[in-house]
């Protein structure tokens, strides 16, 4: 239940008004640094912090259909402001002092958490050095901004609220940390594929340049359609492939347990359409010719 | 002169004719990094192309490191990043090595034949001098190739606070097997 009773003293007016400046300030300079990318609190409402590791880390928002509601974050200068205009005027609201602390303390635990992900992934050498001042910053300025705006036997009541804010981030974290570790891959056959290509044609693209191809086709879910040029062990599995004889390069289809049943059903000389995650193009030095690989593979069609 | 040239011709080519190239283009390499802490680090690629010369004992292998397969989508995409494998930069990891004991395999005889392997292991564009032990088995005209060892991920450039802080073994396990004929 939120303190309705305001703190109305000088002391506690002025701490009020000192600790609105700084969640103000703070909030636009920079929180972490990543790789000599600066990033502050507004990086978090911009849509810029999740860009940035994507674009630098490979590690995006896992829900970016829910980017929109990062644009909440705005509310802590906006609340800020809010609160020193009032305090100003005689006015003391700890419910706006309390949101905005209470904001600004989970987005500082969110990046906190985050950059000790990347840590993992080898950006920086501690969390300590990735950190910035602007952090350093935001958290007393919080803190200080919902206790301040209690009245001082409501200040241990205040505690709560200071924990409130970083502890449900911390939920937050840990369930989407637990939904991606736990996450599989879905099965090839189940949605779009994003190419549908000949597999002559498609091999050809690799000879012809394997660095566009594979700017074009890497990672991407593709259903190639052929004539089944070999079938091979690959130890408990099975793999397909299709030759360009007058070259020798070839395009080979990794077929998983889920999907062996269809690997064995096909013989040389079989059309098909085969559907995967393209892994690219790489030129063998032992078989002095091209060869693009696929993962995660099903038979989409047998004509 | 002109016989010396003519033997020398004959040698060469004779001994080209009996050199045996056994190929397979779906050897498959394995390795896990698992630690206490983390199960996840483990994925294995079955496309690896796999040679070895029956005569002179060379043996070669070459993978797309885009195509290990992990069961966790992140994971996979961390393991191809530039602080793991690059493997934009870097899309192909080699071996290029001799069976240094090539006297113990009779190729020409059903059995299996433990080995020592010598040669240069590149992974990340980094190249290290590698000997392992192995198993050559040879049946009919197949021959098998089984190995499994241990690399340190720090010879080749990946250092991070997830393996210094062990949640990814510093030194994964290797396993290599291919069918070559």
């Amino acid at each position: 239940m939120m303190p309705n009773q305001p703190n109305t003293n000088s002391t506690a007016r002025l701490l009020l008004i000192i600790s609105g400046i700084l969640l103000l300030a703070g909030f636009f300079l920079p929180w972490v640094s990543w790789e000599g990318s600066k990033l502050a609190g507004f990086d978090m409402a911009t849509g810029n912090f999740f860009r940035t590791s994507e674009k630098k880390f490979s590690l995006g928002n896992p829900f970016p259909q829910f980017n929109f509601a990062f644009a909440l974050f705005w509310m802590v200068p906006i609340l800020s402001l809010f609160v020193i205009v009032l305090t100003i005027k005689g006015r003391v609201l700890p419910f706006i002092s309390i949101l905005a602390g209470m904001l600004a303390l989970g987005l500082v635990t969110a990046y906190i958490l985050f950059t000790n992900i990347l840590l993992d992934l080898g950006v920086g050498r501690s969390l300590w050095g990735s950190l910035c001042f602007g952090i350093f910053i935001t958290i007393p300025a919080a803190i200080c901004m919902m206790l301040a705006s209690l009245p001082a036997k409501k200040r241990w009541e205040g505690l709560a609220f200071v924990i409130a804010g970083p502890l449900l981030a911390w939920l937050s974290f840990m369930l989407v940390s637990n939904y991606i570790e736990k996450e599989k891959f879905k099965d090839p056959l189940h949605g779009k594929s994003d190419y549908s290509v000949n597999a002559m044609q498609f091999i050809n693209e690799f000879r012809l340049s394997d660095s566009t191809a594979n700017k074009k086709y890497n990672e991407k879910i593709i259903t190639v359609t052929g004539r089944v040029g070999e079938i091979e062990a690959a130890d408990t599995t099975m793999n397909i492939k299709f030759i360009d004889t007058t070259t020798g390069s070839y395009a080979i289809f990794a077929f998983q347990q889920d999907h062996l049943g269809e690997a064995r059903s096909l013989t040389v000389g079989d059309s098909v359409s085969l559907k995967g995650s393209c892994s690219g193009g790489v030129y063998s030095d032992i078989l002095e010719t091209e060869f693009i690989s696929f993962k995660r593979c099903a038979l989409v069609k047998k004509f | 002169m002109r016989k010396f040239i003519l033997i020398a011709t004959l040698l060469f080519t004779g001994s080209a004719l009996f050199a045996q190239k056994k190929i397979t283009t779906s050897g498959t390499v394995a390795f896990d990094a698992t630690t206490g802490f983390d199960d996840l680090a483990k994925a294995e690629n079955k496309t690896v192309i796999g040679a070895i010369n029956t005569t002179t004992g060379v043996i070669q292998f070459e993978a797309n490191v885009k195509n290990f397969t992990f069961g966790n989508p992140t994971m996979q995409g961390h393991f191809n990043g530039t602080k793991w494998m690059d493997s934009e930069q870097f899309p192909k990891m080699t071996f290029n090595g001799k069976v240094a004991d090539l006297s113990k395999v009779n190729f020409t005889k059903d059995g299996t034949y433990t080995v020592t392997v010598a040669g240069d292991l590149t992974v990340r564009g980094v190249t290290k001098s590698f000997t392992t032990t192995g198993t050559i088995a040879v049946k009919g005209s197949t021959v098998n190739i089984n190995a499994a060892f241990k690399v340190k991920c720090a010879d080749f450039g990946i250092a991070n606070v997830s393996i210094e802080s062990g949640k990814v073994s510093r030194e994964p396990t290797v396993t290599v097997s291919a069918e070559l004929k």
